[in-house]
C-alpha cells in the first residue's frame, strides 16, 4: 500500500527483479535446479514463463513466491531485497501479497470446498464468518459455488483446479503466481481458467504463468523463454 | 529492516484449535487408536486412586459407625478386692478432665435378695396382665454420664437428670426390651413397676443406644437411688461395676492407655480396658505399597501412550509435508505450524484423558458395586486427570512440531503428491 502510495513521489520499482537469480542444491550429487537468471516484471503485467521440462520452471515460481531462497543472484520483490527477509517477513508477503496456484490443487481433501478456499484467509486472524463469506465470493466468481458444501475428495480434476484459484483469488494478491494451471484439464475448464487469469490481469494483478499450453502462453502480455540457455550452456559444456 | 514489509500473519487462538480438531476429526479411527494409550493409562490412575479412596472410606465408615470412640472401663477380678471400692468416688471428675473425653459414666448391676420386677397394678384391680416369664430384666444402677456416653435416644418420656441423681428418686428407665415384657406401652400416666417389692416410677423408654446393646433389655435407674432405696453399691459383690467412655473421633486409643492412671495412679492393674480396634495399619500398608505400584504402571503406560502419539504424529507428518508446505505459502509462520501440530497432539491427548477418566470412574463403580461398596472418588482425582492426558499429548507432539516446522515449502510443494 505504501509503496503505491508514493508512486506519484517514487519511480515505482518493479514487482519483480530477477538479477542472476539461480538455485542449486549442493547435493552430492550437486544438481543445478535453476541456471541464473534475469527477469523484470513491472506491475499490472500478465507474464508466461514457458520452457522445457527440468528447465527450472517450478523453481523460478518459488523463489519468486518466496517458497525457497536462490543460492545465487539478487531478487527484490516491490523493491524489497528478499535475501534480507526473515521467516516472519517472508509469510506475511506470501499470505497478504502472493497468491499461488500450483500444479497439483492441493486441497485438504477431507475438508469443505468452502474450507479449503477460506483457508487462503485463515493466517490473516480473520472470524470465521467472514473467511466463509469471502470464500462463497470466490467460489461464485470460478463458478463452483454450488459445490461450496462438498467435501473436496468429491470433486473432479478440474473443479479442484478451480477451487484452488478461488483460494489463490481469495485473500486478494497483488502477484499471482501459476504452475501449470491447465495442465491435464478438460478444453472447457482450460479456457474458463484462462478468462479467469485474464481477469485478474485486466483488473491490475500482477500475473506469472508458468505453462506448456500454447493457448496459456500466447495470452500474456510477454512471455519468458526459459532454458534455452540451459540447453546452450549443456551444449557448450557436456561435461558438466 | 526498520521498514515494515507487510502486516505480519497472525493465527487466532480458536483457529488453532479448529484446525487441530478438524485434523483430528477427518481420521477418527486412527485418532482413536493414537489415544488409545493415553487412555489406558489415565483409566488406569483413575481406577487405582478411585478403588483405594473408597477401599480405606470403606474401612473408616464401618469403624466409625460404632466403635471408633467409645472405652469401656472395668474392673478385673483382683481389683474387684482392692481396699477403697472399685473406682474412686470422683472418678468421672477424673476422666473428663482427660483430653479427648467427650463424656463419662459408671454402670453397674443391683444386686438385691429378690431381683423380681412386676408390673405394678392399681390397688384391687383383677391382675388381667400375663405374669412375665423366664428371667427377669437385669437391674442396672447408672449415672446420667452413663446415658449419654451410651447415647440413649429415648421412644417416650424423658432421661433421669441430675434432679433425680440428687434427690435419689425411686424412678427409673426401661430399655425398649424390658418394656415390651413388662407390658407398660406408655409412659403419660407415669406406671410403675415393681423392683424388689418396692415401687418405682418409669419415666421414660430408651429405644435406642450405640454400641452396648444389653441396655435395651435393662431396667435403668439413678446410681443414687441404687444405694439409697436399693442399698446396693459399686463394691458389693457381683455388682460388675464398669465405666463408659465417649471419645472425640480418633481419641479413643490415647484415652483408653490414659484412663487406667488418671482413675487410680497407684494402681492401674486393676482396671481392664476394652478399646475399639485400631485401623487395620498392616493392611493399609500393604495397600499403600499395591497403590504405589499401580500408580507406577500407569504412568509407565502414560509414556508408551505419550510415546505412541509421538510416533503416530511423526509417521503422519509425511504424508502431511503437502499440508505443511500449502500453509507455508498461504501465510503461516514456522510459529503456527508448531503450534498447530502441538495443539493437534495436546487435543488427542485430552480426549484420550477424557475416554480414560470416564473409564476409570466406571470401572471404580463397577468394582465398588459387586463388591457392596460406596465407590469414593476424590474430585482432586478426577478432575485434573484428563488434563494428564494432555499434558502427556502436549509432551508427545514436541519432536513432531520441531520436525514439522523444519520442512521447506518449496520441497514439500514439488516433492508430494496432493494430500
Amino acid at each position: 500500500m505504501s509503496i503505491h502510495g508514493l508512486s506519484w513521489l517514487l519511480p515505482l520499482p518493479p514487482a519483480i527483479e530477477l538479477r542472476g537469480v539461480g538455485l542449486s542444491h549442493s547435493g552430492p550429487p550437486p544438481v543445478t535446479a535453476l541456471s541464473p537468471v534475469d527477469l523484470t516484471v513491472g506491475h499490472g503485467e500478465l507474464v508466461t514463463v514457458t520452457g522445457p521440462a527440468g528447465s527450472g520452471k517450478t523453481t523460478l515460481l518459488n523463489v519468486i513466491g518466496l517458497l525457497g531462497r536462490p543460492t545465487t543472484g539478487r531478487y527484490r520483490l516491490n523493491g524489497i531485497d528478499t535475501a534480507l527477509l526473515g521467516d516472519r517477513d517472508a509469510a506475511a508477503l506470501r499470505g497478504r501479497q502472493i497468491g499461488f496456484v500450483f500444479q497439483r490443487p492441493q486441497l485438504l481433501l477431507s475438508r469443505s470446498v468452502a474450507d479449503n478456499v477460506s483457508l487462503a484467509l485463515l493466517y490473516r486472524g480473520l472470524r470465521a464468518q467472514r473467511r466463509q463469506r469471502r470464500a462463497m465470493d470466490m467460489l461464485d466468481r470460478v463458478g463452483i459455488a454450488g459445490l461450496a458444501g462438498a467435501l473436496a475428495g468429491q470433486l473432479s480434476a478440474g473443479e479442484r483446479q478451480l477451487a484452488a484459484i478461488a483460494r489463490a483469488l481469495a485473500g486478494g494478491p497483488s502477484l499471482l503466481l501459476c504452475d501449470e494451471p491447465t495442465a491435464s484439464l478438460d478444453p472447457g475448464t482450460t479456457d474458463r481458467i484462462i478468462d479467469l487469469l485474464s481477469a485478474v490481469h485486466r483488473d491490475g494483478g500482477t500475473v506469472l504463468i508458468v505453462t506448456r499450453d500454447p493457448l496459456l502462453a500466447d495470452c500474456g502480455t510477454r512471455s519468458f523463454g526459459l532454458g534455452a540457455d540451459l540447453l546452450a550452456d549443456r551444449a557448450m559444456s557436456p561435461g558438466r | 529492516m526498520s521498514r515494515r514489509i507487510a502486516e505480519p500473519t497472525r493465527m487466532r487462538a480458536r483457529d488453532v484449535i479448529g484446525e487441530a480438531a478438524a485434523v483430528i476429526a477427518a481420521r477418527p479411527l486412527r485418532s482413536a487408536l493414537t489415544g488409545l494409550g493415553t487412555v489406558l493409562a489415565v483409566a488406569g490412575f483413575v481406577a487405582v486412586l478411585g478403588l483405594s479412596s473408597t477401599a480405606a472410606g470403606q474401612v473408616t465408615s464401618a469403624f466409625n459407625q460404632r466403635l471408633a470412640t467409645e472405652v469401656r472401663i472395668t474392673v478385673t477380678h483382683s481389683g474387684q478386692l482392692a481396699a477403697g471400692g472399685p473406682f474412686p468416688p470422683d472418678t468421672q471428675r477424673r476422666l473428663d478432665a482427660l483430653h479427648g473425653v467427650v463424656v463419662a459414666g459408671m454402670y453397674w448391676r443391683l444386686t438385691i435378695a429378690s431381683p423380681s420386677v412386676l408390673p405394678a397394678r392399681p390397688a384391687g384391680a383383677p391382675d388381667r396382665t400375663a405374669r412375665p416369664t423366664g428371667s427377669p430384666p437385669a437391674l442396672v444402677a447408672a449415672t446420667p454420664g452413663f446415658l449419654a456416653a451410651v447415647g440413649a435416644q429415648l421412644s417416650q418420656g424423658r432421661l433421669f437428670g441430675t434432679w433425680d441423681q440428687a434427690r435419689a428418686e425411686p424412678s427409673c428407665l426401661l430399655g425398649a426390651g424390658a418394656a415390651r415384657r413388662l407390658g407398660v406401652t406408655s409412659v403419660s400416666h407415669q406406671p410403675a413397676v415393681m423392683i424388689g417389692g418396692l415401687p418405682c416410677t418409669v419415666v421414660g423408654i430408651i429405644s435406642h443406644v450405640r454400641g452396648q446393646p444389653w441396655v435395651i433389655g435393662s431396667v435403668l435407674m439413678p446410681s443414687t437411688t441404687a444405694i439409697a432405696i436399693w442399698d446396693s453399691p459399686p463394691d458389693s459383690p457381683g455388682a460388675e461395676p464398669g465405666v463408659l467412655v465417649r471419645t472425640r473421633p480418633g481419641a479413643a486409643q490415647l484415652v483408653a492407655r490414659q484412663a487406667p492412671l488418671a482413675i487410680s495412679p497407684d494402681d492401674p492393674a486393676r482396671y481392664a480396658v476394652t478399646v475399639p480396634p485400631s485401623p487395620a495399619r498392616l493392611g493399609s500398608q500393604v495397600a499403600s505399597i499395591l497403590t504405589g505400584l499401580f500408580l507406577t504402571l500407569a504412568g509407565i503406560s502414560l509414556l508408551v501412550g505419550a510415546a505412541s502419539i509421538a510416533n503416530v504424529m511423526l509417521l503422519a507428518l509425511a504424508e502431511r509435508t503437502a499440508e505443511i508446505g500449502l500453509r507455508r505459502a498461504l501465510g503461516a509462520r514456522r510459529r503456527h505450524i508448531a503450534a498447530q501440530i502441538l495443539v493437534e497432539s495436546a487435543l488427542l491427548g485430552l480426549l484420550g484423558g477424557i475416554a480414560g477418566t470416564s473409564l476409570g470412574v466406571i470401572a471404580v463403580v463397577l468394582i465398588a458395586i459387586a463388591r457392596d461398596w460406596t465407590p469414593v472418588i476424590a474430585p482432586l482425582t478426577v478432575l485434573p486427570a484428563p488434563l494428564i492426558g494432555a499434558a502427556a499429548g502436549l509432551v508427545a507432539g514436541l519432536c513432531p512440531s520441531w520436525r514439522a516446522v523444519r520442512i521447506e515449502p518449496a520441497e514439500a510443494m514439488s516433492a508430494y503428491p496432493a494430500t
